[in-house]
């Protein structure tokens, strides 16, 4: 076969696999009684059902093979299955195990679909619902329920997630897969993405994942979209949130249908937000912003072939605060006793357009995907006037990623793929200012991860080349257009062993990160940090290098996770005051440290005790030392963190039901390992409470009620970029949101059983 | 179902109505004696005219401000 595109045409198109369906029944293996309104998840098509109540379900008979399942259900250990088609001549059995803790979440983002604990990478996933237990007043600080993870913010409208230490560049922002690309290099550019129809949040922590390209050293932050309906439904619900404390008003709208192969999922949202209010009862000036944001999805599948395609858009519009023209700064002018809404300067205004088409093909042997995608990102931020901005960038990302997921046998399967993606950035041409110029960037990737997995082993390693080429279109600050070649070949390996109590775990990983655009060839006023940054054409790659460990210990009501790491980066970049002022702003120049060491860990608790089922007692510790070749500590490293929680959950049918209740206990311990232009922080302590009602309508309406930071602590958290403005966190807030699932229609075409 | 189709309606209607806003704002200028001459509010072209050229009084051309920070 000399046309390799014949042949893939053929490898596409010739498999033998005709549709089939799937039939079967869940029991409960300690006494073989069907487990009723048991979840069934169709991992590949994003789709699923639910059991009858003695177990049963019935899928269509056009679901492609081999495929993934997830059984799930209240009270029971979470399976998965991969099915193949020779499966399906009879109808299954699956049995499930009493479980007094949680379902664990599912992960399918690092190389194969397995729960949680046993992925060979460090994973940890929650769902959206977990990570507002009590409500957060953002996407990146809500993802700081997850240990290890921390929020570099900038009031509430700017969050950049933290993890290990690492953020900005050194963490990747994947939605369903596509990289998100929003000029994250700058200290002030946040997440660039809000909850809207996100169910489950992975985070990967390190560079342990090959799937994601170069960059990650801190790790992935992958959000998935909720999943789409059982065919036949159609469900639409809309929720609105109020926090008192910066007079925030949340609203949001989403429907979702599916007609035999056909799914839709569409949503809404606007949030406003006026200055938040300080513990001391006067507001932030300019911490007010606002967020609109739409997105739909749309899958097909046929008997081999599953397509998805998703759109995201995103608007907002931030207010900076702390800004000034003096040169002896009177912080008191940051400060306010109105609380406003209205616009003033500076302020950031952005647009995203993400857009994804994933298609799927199963095969005989194993899952082919092709994903391509488009977005961008139009980054403006207004200093002097309103309507012409100081900073005016665009940036156009195409990507694309061909991924084989090759099932060797039943113990061994080998992902193969191609990754890359092609970056434009231009400036646009009424802005007051360029801070860096106009470039391409190219990334083009390919790797191969091989897994092992029998009896209580699962193993894993594999190998990724990436090479880069970033080039300036114009010449910039008296450099001419330049180009600039990097490239890597990064591994990761590890191994899980498993029993009935202790699972272990442990990975060797290594990535790389080239210098971004900004760190190479930035020159001139970054407003939105209140800098004159200035790059270095001389910096090379940083190369990281990790190890990662793990044992868990999981009895019936008791479960203890400790997992300890060192991360070591060559070449680490950082940004350094000079002591010079250019422009009326403080000089800071990117510089190049030979090594640094990150040496960390999380230790885990929960608790469920047997006497009191309802109660879930969840204690976290996350630590981290960083420090350069001389021992010297690096700049912004999170303060280490106590995380405390005990949540009550409720059944009863009664027409008032409290599904549950959580308070939230935080302690911040201080940060006394400073850079030379750090200062301290003082340890501080959070007490949050949250808590759920349902109303037993025909539909349904549930209503979220709490108050974070009960006690009005004032504090500034070492990562927060309003310390240098002495401007503390926002004060007690109360909120109160509802969720109505106004209408709910199911099963007007098939016989398939109503999905949850 | 009516009722239910009419009730989204409205939610999205309320949605996109709070989700527009024009974009106004009061402009002043400085004059030879650094005195501050309100202009009072300007909105659109207009706004975005005299941020671009300022505003000519008596042969002199003035920068215009249109924000409060």
């Amino acid at each position: 076969m000399k046309n390799p595109v014949l042949l893939l045409f053929l490898l596409l198109f010739s498999a033998s696999i005709s549709g089939q369906g799937i039939q079967g029944t869940i029991l409960d293996s300690t006494n073989n009684k069907g487990i009723p309104f048991a979840f069934i998840h169709l991992m590949d098509i994003n789709s699923g059902t639910v059991a009858d109540e003695h177990g049963h379900f019935q899928l269509s008979s056009s679901l492609p093979f081999p495929i993934n399942i997830k059984i799930t259900a209240l009270g029971f250990e979470g399976v998965i299955l991969a099915l193949d088609s020779t499966q399906m001549t009879e109808p299954l059995t699956i049995y499930l195990s009493p479980s007094h803790f949680e379902l664990e979440e599912v992960n399918i983002t690092v190389a194969a679909a397995s729960n949680q604990k046993y992925q060979i990478s460090n994973v940890e996933s929650k769902t959206i619902e977990e990570l507002s237990e009590v409500v957060s007043p953002n996407l990146s600080e809500a993802i700081t329920n997850i240990s290890g993870v921390y929020n570099n913010s900038t009031g509430n409208g700017i969050g950049k997630p933290v993890i290990r230490g690492l953020s900005g560049s050194r963490v990747i922002t994947s939605l369903n897969g596509l990289r998100i690309e929003n000029q994250q290099w700058g200290g002030d550019h946040g997440m660039g993405l809000s909850e809207l129809g996100i169910a489950q949040i992975d985070v990967i922590k390190g560079p342990s994942s090959l799937l994601y390209g170069p960059d990650a050293l801190g790790g992935v932050i992958h959000l998935s979209d909720e999943k789409y309906t059982s065919p036949g439904n159609f469900e639409a619900n809309y929720a609105s949130q109020f926090e008192s404390n910066s007079l925030t008003f949340k609203n949001t709208i989403g429907i979702k249908t599916a007609i035999a192969k056909f799914r839709i999922n569409a949503f809404a949202y606007y949030n406003t937000a006026a200055d938040y209010q300080l513990p001391n009862g006067e507001y932030l000036v300019n911490s007010r912003w606002q967020e609109g944001a739409g997105k739909i999805a749309l899958g097909y599948n046929r008997k081999n072939w599953v397509m998805n395609l998703r759109y995201n858009y995103n608007r907002s519009f931030i207010g900076l605060p702390g800004h000034t023209h003096d040169s002896i700064v009177d912080y008191s002018t940051f400060r306010s006793t109105q609380q406003q809404r209205a616009w003033i300067l500076p302020l950031q205004q952005i647009n995203s357009h993400f857009t994804l088409l994933e298609n799927s093909f199963f095969l005989e042997k194993g899952v082919l995907k092709i994903a391509t995608g488009f977005s961008t990102n139009h980054l403006q931020e207004f200093e002097e006037k309103v309507t012409i901005p100081g900073i005016n960038n665009r940036l156009n990302t195409y990507s694309y990623h061909v991924k084989y997921n090759y099932k060797w046998n039943k113990n061994m399967h080998l992902i193969s793929g191609i990754q890359g993606q092609n970056q434009m950035n231009n400036n646009l041409a009424n802005a007051d200012e360029i801070l860096i110029p106009n470039a391409f960037i190219l990334d083009n990737g390919i790797y191969s991860i091989l897994n092992w997995n029998k009896n209580t082993w699962e193993i894993q390693a594999g190998v990724r080349y990436d090479y880069r080429i970033l080039e300036s279109t114009v010449s910039f600050n008296a450099v001419p257009p330049s180009a600039f070649n990097f490239q890597g070949v990064n591994f990761s390996a590890g191994a899980v062993k498993k029993s009935k109590i202790i699972v272990l775990r442990t990975n060797i990983s290594s990535g790389f990160r080239p210098p971004n655009l900004s760190e190479l060839m930035s020159y001139g006023v970054h407003h939105g940090t209140s800098r004159f940054e200035i790059g270095n054409i001389n910096l090379k790659s940083e190369y990281a290098t990790q190890a990662d460990f793990s044992v868990e210990i999981a009895q019936e009501h008791l479960s203890i996770i400790a997992n300890p790491f060192v991360n070591r980066i060559s070449n680490f970049i950082s940004i350094s005051p000079s002591g010079t002022i250019q422009e009326g702003v403080p000089v800071y120049h990117y510089i190049q440290s030979p090594t640094a060491w990150l040496i960390g860990g999380d230790l885990g608790l929960h608790y469920h005790p047997h006497f009191l089922h309802q109660l879930h007692l969840e204690s976290s510790l996350s630590y981290l030392e960083a420090t350069d070749q001389n021992g010297t500590p690096l700049s912004l490293i999170p303060q280490a963190r106590i995380n405390t929680s005990a949540k009550l959950q409720f059944k009863s049918k009664q027409f008032v039901q409290l599904q549950n209740l959580s308070v939230q206990h935080l302690y911040f311990f201080a940060q006394r390992q400073t850079a030379a232009f750090e200062t301290s922080s003082p340890a501080y302590q959070l007490l949050h409470i949250g808590g759920k009602l349902k109303f037993n309508f025909k539909q349904q309406l549930f209503l979220k009620f709490g108050i974070r930071n009960i006690l009005n602590e004032k504090y500034i958290d070492h990562l927060s970029r309003l310390k240098g403005i002495q401007a503390e966190a926002p004060g007690r807030n109360f909120y109160l949101g509802l969720k109505w699932n106004f209408l709910q229609t199911k099963n007007l075409h098939e016989h398939e059983s109503p999905i949850k | 179902m009516k009722k239910s189709m009419l009730t989204f309606g409205i939610a999205l209607s309320a949605l996109l109505a709070i989700s527009c806003e024009k974009s106004c704002h009061e402009c002043h200028y400085e004059d030879a004696n650094d005195m501050e001459v309100e202009l009072g509010e300007k909105c659109d072209d207009e706004l975005e005219e005299l941020e671009a050229n300022g505003i000519t009084v008596g042969g002199t051309t003035y920068e215009v401000h249109c924000h409060d920070h």
